[in-house]
This record gives C-alpha cells, structure tokens and sequence, in this order.
C-alpha cells in the first residue's frame, strides 16, 4: 500500500441503530441517529475542511473552519458539532461559506511558521492541506503582528518534540491525552490570546511530567507541533504496512510506516479491533531495539560456556545443533520432555492454544487422549508420548540432579525472569547442551552452547493470539537481517536433524493447525486477511469466531463454582527478614527489557529502584537515592532506594528489568501448587544500607564479560 | 458557567445539545438570567396577559435600561419596549452633560452597535433594532458627544474581546488581537511599504508594496464577517457590531478615502 493518513471521520462514530437520511450538496446519505454532519459527509467523500476534530475525540467546535449552511436555519452552524437530522438540507459550500474559511485560515497563518517546505510535517499536515482547500493566497495582516513564534522546542521527550510556535491551538493534544488515554497530563494554560498547551506545571517538560509517552497527543497534532523525532529525522513514510505488536498481550495492531526498508514510525490502527487506534509507549515508540548495534544476526557455538562465541555458518550451526540433539538422546534414551510458553509474552495464548503446555496437544487436548494422539500421529508420522513432560521449575530441578541434559529456549530468557537465579543458573550450567534462538545475547545465552539468531516481529510473516483469543496477522514489513524467519530456522533445524518439513510460507502451517484443531477449523490466512482478526472458536457454528464464550451455558450446562481452600505461602517474614518483597514490571519496560532497555525507554527507568515506605527507612537510617543491599533466604543484591508512599509500610518493591540488579537472585523456589506459578509477590527480605555491589553481582557481571566474547568469522582465519 | 461549575476550564460548550437537554453534569439544566427570574413574581401576581400588554411587535414586558455615559441622569430605568432611542438619550437621560450634542449611542453593552443622532426615531424593541444592523442586548446605553473619536471606541470594542476571549474559538482568540492591530495600522494611515516579511524575495507570492487604508477597512470588514459568522459565541460574534457600525457611520474617523465613503453610504 502507498502512503496515505488512515481516514479521519472527523467525529466519533454513532452507535444508534435508527437511521436518518439528509441531503449534502445535493446527495443524499443516510447515517445512525447521532452521527454528526461532518461524519456524514465524510462517509460520502465529502471532506468538510476541519482542523480541531479528528474522529477518536469527541467534537469541540473550536476552529471554525468546518462550517456550514443548513437550509431553514440561520447562521453558519459548525459540522462537527451539528448532528444529522432526517431530511436536513445541507450546503458545505457557498461563497459565503468560502469567505469565512478563507477569514480563519488567514487568521492562524497570520501566527504561524512559513517555511513549511523545511518543515518535518511538510505534506502531513492538515493546517497545509486546508490552506490549500480554502484557497489562501494572501495574508493581508502581514508578518509583524503579535504571535507565539520563536518559543523554545521541548525535546525532552526521546521519541517526540513539542514546537509550541507551531501550535494553533486546537486542543486536540488536550483531548486525546484525556479521553484516549486518561491520563489527563496535557492542558490548555491560559486563555484568549495567551493560550498555550502545558504539560502540567510551568516547570515541567513533556518528560517530566505525568506523561505517559503513548503519542495519541502526537497522533491526535494536525501539525508539526507534537511529532515524532524519527519523521524529522527521516523524513515522510511512503509505504504502510498493517502488523501486530510483539509486546504484551493485548494485541494492539499498528501501520508499520516505512520508508524503504526503513521504519519510520508504528501508528496504532484505527480499525486495530484490539486497541482501535490506541497504543502505549511500547508498541509506538520502543522498537529500535530491532537495528541495536547488540543484536546478533550470525549463528554462534561453543563447545563450553567458557570459551569465546565462534561465528559460524547456518548449516554448520544447525548442523551442530542436530547433532548435540541426536548425541544426547542417544546417550540417555529419551526424547524431547516438553516444551513450555512463558507467561506475559504479546503471543502467549497463541503459544497455549498450540500445545505448548507439557501435557497438552493443540486445542487443550490432554496427551492421554488417544484419539487426539491419533490424529497427530497419523498426520505426523511420528508416535507421541502419552506421558506429560516437564514445567520449567521441574526441567531445572531435573537438570540440577543431572536428569535433564538440553534444552533449547526460544525467545525468552529464564535466567533474569524466573525466581531463584542461582537455582537457574546452576540448571543451566549442569546441561550438556542450550540452545538459544534470540535477538540478542541474553542472560540465558552466558549457559548456551549454540545461539541461533532471531528475527524481530518485523521481519515475520505469522501470527499473534491476544489475551481475548483474537489471532491478528503478523506480516513482515522488512528482510530478516539474520537471513531467516523464526519459523524458517525451526524448518531448517528439522532438516539437519533429517526430517523432510516442506512449509513455504507460515499460511501452510496455519492450514495444518485448522485440519487438526476443531477449534480452529475455520482459520486461514486468507480469512484473517479478509476479516483482519478472528477469535477462537472458528468453526462450522461460528465462521466469523466466537467474541463470546459460553453464551448460553458450559460444555457441562450450568457453570459449576467450586469452592477452593485458602494455601498459604510457606514463605514467612521475621526478625532476619522482617519485610516483604514484591517484583513486578513497569510501563516503560516490557518483561526482562531484553527489547526496552535497547531504546529510550531507559529514559524513564534508567536502572531498578527498590521502593521502600518512609516509615521503614527511617527506621533504617535510610534516605531517597541510597544505595542498599536486599537480602533474602535465596541470596542478595545491591540496588537503589526510592521512598515512597506507593507501598504499604512493611512491603517492598522492585522491578526485574535490569540484569545489573538481578532482582530474581532475591526471589525464592517457591510456586503454587497447581501450576508451579512462581510466588514472585511474596519473599521475606531484610534492606540494608551498602556501599558497592554483592559478590554475586560482581561474579556475574564478570562471568557475562567472559561468556560474551565473540571470535568473529574472520578473526578466526 | 457550566463548565466552570463542574470544575473544568470556563470555556464555551458548542451547542446542541442545548442545556435545557444536557446541561450541567450531562442533566437537564435551565439556564435564565436575572431580568427573567424578576418579572416571574410580576406575571404571577399579575397574569401573563397584563405582562405582555406592555411592549410592542414580538418585544413584550419591560426591560431595565442602563443609561450611562456622557448624560445629565444617568441611571437604571425600567420601561415597556417601544420607547424610542431619541426620548431615552433626551428626555430620561436630558441630553449630555458636556452640553455638546450627541455624536453617537451604543445600545446593547460593550459589543452593541453605535448609533447615529439620525437613528432616534428607533423604537426600543428587539427586530426594530435587529432591523437596524444593531441590538438591544442587556440594554445598556451609552451616549458620546461629538468629541468621541470612533476609531478609537472600534479599537475599544476589539480590545474588550481579547480581554474577555477564552481562547477556544480561531476568530475571537486571534481576530480581535489582529482586529487592534489592523485598527491600529488605520489610525497610523495605512502601511506604506510591505513589512519585512513579505519584502524578502523568497516570499515570493506576497504582495510588495504597502497596504492603504481602504485596504485595511477592507480587512477589517472582511474580519468582522469572520468574527460574526464564525465565533463560537457572542463574545466574538457582536465585537464586529461597534466595529462595523462605527466605521459605517463615522468613515471620516477612519481616514476612508472619498470613494469608500460614498460606497458605505
């Protein structure tokens, strides 16, 4: 698709059911009760010249370009303010109409910059474009009157600038900031002349303060006022591209907008069913991770993790790789124990729904299940296990008493995310052979033996299962730097290990899954192309999916609540460890920030903080900004103080983005007993003041030193 | 009113919805000014027909009239509708204090239009004055002798509106500053030369010589349409009242050339 702005309806739309039929310069268009008359212009290609509405805000009536003239009515009512009405007679230009526009637009660019050819909106910018449509040729108030010209640029921001002497006002910032994303930090300061946007008090800047950085105020700038650094710096998209995130859970669709094969800027999809136009900082902003100088674009050995990195060729690689597998089931007499999706991931109800729990085929269909085996096993050609394999905690449990010999990890790095380093760590390094596929040489990597080089969300064709069960296309928007997608990579090893896998495009493995999934009989490339996302179930019952489950009643009938005891944690505080801590995540960061911490969204979360309640750090002699050592049954860590009232006295808090902090070497193996869900949220821990490092941080920061050396090919010779 | 009573930034609500439909808090709210709440005990007392036995053509009841400015009796006044201008500014107000003769008359507040002598015969009453290019508005009258410079009272009138403006609408945040500025250029005789800015060659559609001050009344008439038409409220929509009437009336205070002041007459 070549470049064109996603249309803008001007207004929300109406979600009446009754109809109303008015006439607009002669045609007539028919629209639910409630739609404003710009809107039903819009729906017939009639662009009413606007400027402060835009259809994901509520009208405001602020510009005044979007007049109009309504047979038996004075005046000149605005647009977007003016609902339809049955049999209404409207006129969207009239001499009388063109002289008013012309009026206002001579008025803003009276107080506005005129060198727009150097401007980073230049040809994306709608004050331009409805200079243009009212036919502005001159302004006759000349250049010397009072404006808002010359005002310093805000660069705070590491993703956006706002240029306040490009700003005409319209509040559109304002509104988005408030009804897109409720976080109310932008605000009109001022008034009459004076009016200006602020983002919060006057001495604060877009980065400090309460902005969440989530662009609907960039998206939602009809100029260059609040724009994305990348456009000025690159310059204007040319080509789009519509894919899904690869952060969290939610889905969010996005327009890749490219230049080349160059990515300008991700702009959230309006028709995005997930986040219809919405997104947070992540997905708009926090993708420059993918052309990182750390990434690692050629596969890699060693025969021990004590040795240097060895680039190597994909077969040699993959080779390599097969052979290791082949050697150790040969050894031990065992095939492969499972495979398991980490929770939190952007797919991992798309990884669930495939089978990868270790005791379930795709669907959620138990391994005991024979029938279901059979049908694998038939369409395969390969016997499967009836016996569940391993959970993670379990497989390096296993590997610690020398049960477990390989593993391959794909994607995900339990060494920093799951609780106990040490415990993972020494599962790790107690196994003959890891495999990790990743962007980047990760945590888990300093125990791996073969790295396969990942590509990133954009160099994919496929897709990603949201957290409602919606499956949205993933398309590739650029080349693999590393020479092969995912999916390719896992082909290619099935070749070196002498399996005859012939998938040419990730629509044929989609159409295996629909032959062998009743629940996903219905879905194909082509039909989430055409509908742009479905929801499982699709199948004969329900071909456009299934939004709701269970409408009228459970497989069984009658939903049946089941009463379930109260466990607690075995976990208890103390005199030793007397406070509790709880981890979790940041906005800013995604998981174990393997991608954030590789763009600006460091500047929001340079490093973790331990929270602490001004309570608790008086009694430690504690202050903001100290440096302190957490300690715990498991083992300790240095990081940070910030007191705060956000916690309740007694609790502590911290993140687990940062492998310099190691947030993990604190958390115990503790895990419920179901599903050995780690028990992240509650260690019993001591804070004291410190003055460096522990010695577990500094080993580990010398064994990732070590562990990341890199012979290149060449060197090599 | 609303918005600032819910605590938000005082700025103008497009209507619809109207407050009678969703006003306050999004409920059905009924917004009267004093005038009407005090002629409720009079049309209760005394029936609705006895009311509006008082007045004229479609202006029924009375209305409380401010005189003020240069007046022997300035004061309030309440009176039915149908009085003439001329018999309020002569006979309640006794003519102007100075003794200098009436030079102009603006009815209706801040944002009303200036009257000539020449339109005293006008009854007091809402489509008398519409009919006349002014307004009654809250019936504030204020009267100038022959001393008052009218370009000066336009430039008041655009002042008053930037003063007042929130800012939410294009014409009234902008057109009333460059309203004063345009004004000002009038005072000063035109421009003689184009400014800076558009003296530079690469500003190569604008226009390079001054601008006369024909042309300037052209803009601001052409800004007055703009602020009527466009604002999103009175504030902006009446500013052009003063202006325009002003310069209808008394051209010669504007420096108009000959030819202008035959076509506005």
């Amino acid at each position: 698709m070549t470049y064109q702005p996603q249309k803008d309806f001007g207004t929300p739309a109406s979600k009446a059911s009754d109809i109303v039929t008015l006439s607009i310069d002669g045609r007539d268009v028919s629209v639910p009760v409630g739609t404003s008359v710009m809107r039903a212009a819009a729906e017939i290609d009639n662009n009413i010249p606007k400027l402060c509405a835009t259809d994901n805000v509520k009208s405001f009536g602020s510009c005044r370009l979007c007049l109009i003239e309504i047979e038996g009515r004075k005046g000149t009512p605005a647009s977007c303010t003016t609902p339809a009405e049955d049999g209404m007679v409207v006129k969207t230009q009239t001499p009388h109409l063109q002289r008013l526009r012309k009026g206002v637009m001579e008025l803003y660019i009276s107080d506005h910059p005129l060198d727009c050819l150097t401007c980073s909106a230049n040809n994306d910018c709608e004050l331009q474009d409805q200079a243009a449509n009212v036919g502005l040729r001159d302004v006759r108030y000349g250049y010397e009157g009072a404006n808002h010209l010359g005002e310093a640029k805000d660069t705070s921001n590491p993703y956006f600038d706002f240029d306040p002497s490009k700003c005409i006002a319209c509040s559109r910032c304002v509104r988005a900031c408030d009804e897109v994303q409720g976080t109310f930090a932008l605000t009109m300061d001022g008034r009459g002349f004076a009016s200006k946007i602020s983002a919060g008090l006057p001495t604060d800047d877009f980065l400090s303060s309460e902005c969440v950085s989530c662009g609907a105020c960039v998206e939602a700038c009809p100029t260059a006022t609040l724009q994305e650094k990348a456009v000025a710096e690159i310059g204007k998209p040319d080509r789009t591209e519509i894919t899904t995130c690869a952060y969290c859970g939610v889905g969010c669709t996005f327009r890749a907008e490219m230049r080349g094969e160059q990515l300008v800027r991700m702009v959230p999809w309006k028709d995005g069913k997930a986040n219809r136009g919405h997104s947070c900082v992540k997905g708009r902003f926090a993708w420059g991770y993918a052309n990182h100088q750390d990434r690692i674009t050629k596969p890699m050995i060693r025969e021990s993790i004590d040795q240097p990195w060895r680039e190597v060729s994909w077969d040699e690689a993959l080779g390599y790789a097969a052979s290791e597998i082949k050697r150790i089931q040969s050894k031990y007499g065992r095939p492969g124990v499972g495979v398991n999706p980490l929770r939190g991931q952007n797919n991992v109800q798309g990884a669930c729904d495939m089978g990868s729990f270790p005791h379930e085929l795709s669907g959620y269909r138990h391994v005991s299940d024979a029938t279901t085996r059979a049908l694998f096993e038939e369409d395969w050609g390969v016997p499967i296990d009836s016996e569940p394999g391993l959970r993670i905690p379990n497989m390096l449990d296993a590997a610690v008493d020398g049960e477990f010999k390989a593993l391959y990890v794909q994607g995900e790095d339990i060494l920093q995310s799951d609780p106990n380093t040490k415990h993972v760590s020494a599962g790790l390094a107690a196994m003959e052979c890891v495999i990790v596929h990743d962007l980047f040489l990760n945590e888990t990597a300093n125990y791996a033996h073969i790295f396969l080089p990942g590509s990133t969300f954009l160099e994919k064709n496929g897709t990603f299962t949201n957290a409602e069960r919606r499956i949205q296309l993933v398309n590739k928007v650029m080349a693999p730097v590393n020479g092969m997608e995912d999916w390719e990579v896992t082909q290619a090893l099935a070749h070196a290990m002498g399996l005859d896998w012939n998938y040419s495009h990730p629509s044929e493995i989609m159409d295996e899954i629909a032959r062998l999934t009743p629940t996903f009989a219905g879905v194909s490339f082509a039909r989430l192309k055409e509908a742009g996302s479905l929801q499982w179930p699709v199948n004969e019952a329900a071909p456009d999916g299934s939004p709701i489950m269970h409408v009228d009643g459970f497989v069984r009938g009658k939903g049946q609540f089941v009463v379930t005891d109260y466990v607690p944690t075995d976990e208890k505080t103390g005199p030793r460890f007397p406070l509790l801590l709880t981890t979790g995540r940041i906005l800013s960061h995604y998981n174990v920030g393997a991608q954030t911490r590789r763009t600006a969204n460091s500047a929001w979360h340079p490093e973790d903080l331990l929270e602490m309640h001004p309570t608790d750090a008086e009694n430690r002699g504690l202050n903001d900004g100290d440096w302190t050592r957490l300690s715990s049954r498991s083992g300790e860590t240095t990081l940070r103080l910030t007191v705060t009232e956000r916690v309740a006295p007694g609790v502590v808090y911290t993140t687990f983005h940062h492998p310099a902090t190691q947030a993990n070497v604190v958390t115990t193996d503790f895990s419920d007993w179901a599903t050995n869900c780690p028990e992240y949220k509650v260690t019993a821990v001591q804070v004291a003041a410190s003055n460096g490092p522990t010695d577990w941080q500094e080993d580990y920061e010398e064994l990732s030193e070590q562990s990341r050396r890199i012979e290149t090919a060449e060197a090599a010779e | 009113m609303l918005e600032s009573l819910e605590g938000k930034r005082g700025e103008v609500r497009a209507k619809p919805p109207l407050p009678a439909l969703e006003g306050l808090f999004g409920k059905p709210t009924v917004v009267n000014n004093v005038l009407t709440l005090a002629a409720v005990p009079y049309i209760l007392a005394h029936g609705a027909k006895s009311y509006a036995d008082y007045g004229m053509g479609r202006s029924r009841g009375t209305m409380p009239i401010q005189l003020a400015g240069n007046l022997k009796y300035g004061g309030l006044f309440e009176t039915a509708f149908g009085i003439t201008l001329g018999e309020l500014v002569n006979e309640i107000g006794g003519g102007t204090q100075s003794g200098r003769p009436v030079k102009a008359v603006q009815v209706g507040g801040p944002l009303g239009a200036y009257h000539p002598v020449s339109d005293f015969h006008l009854q007091f009453d809402y489509e008398a004055f519409t009919a006349a290019d002014g307004l009654i508005g809250h019936g504030g009258i204020v009267v100038f002798d022959e001393t008052a410079d009218m370009l000066s009272q336009a430039h008041f009138a655009m002042e008053f509106c930037a003063a007042e403006s929130c800012g939410k609408c294009t014409p009234c945040r902008l057109g009333s500053v460059r309203g004063m500025e345009v004004l000002d250029r009038i005072k000063a005789g035109g421009r003689a030369a184009a400014d800076p800015v558009e003296s530079l060659p690469q500003m190569h559609n604008a226009p390079k010589q001054g601008r006369s001050v024909d042309a300037e009344l052209s803009l601001i008439s052409d800004l007055c349409e703009t602020m009527k038409f466009g604002s999103l409220c009175a504030l902006g929509g009446f500013t052009p009242y003063p202006v325009m009437s002003a310069i209808k009336h008394w051209p010669e205070d504007f420096g108009a050339s000959a030819d202008m002041v035959k076509d506005k007459s």
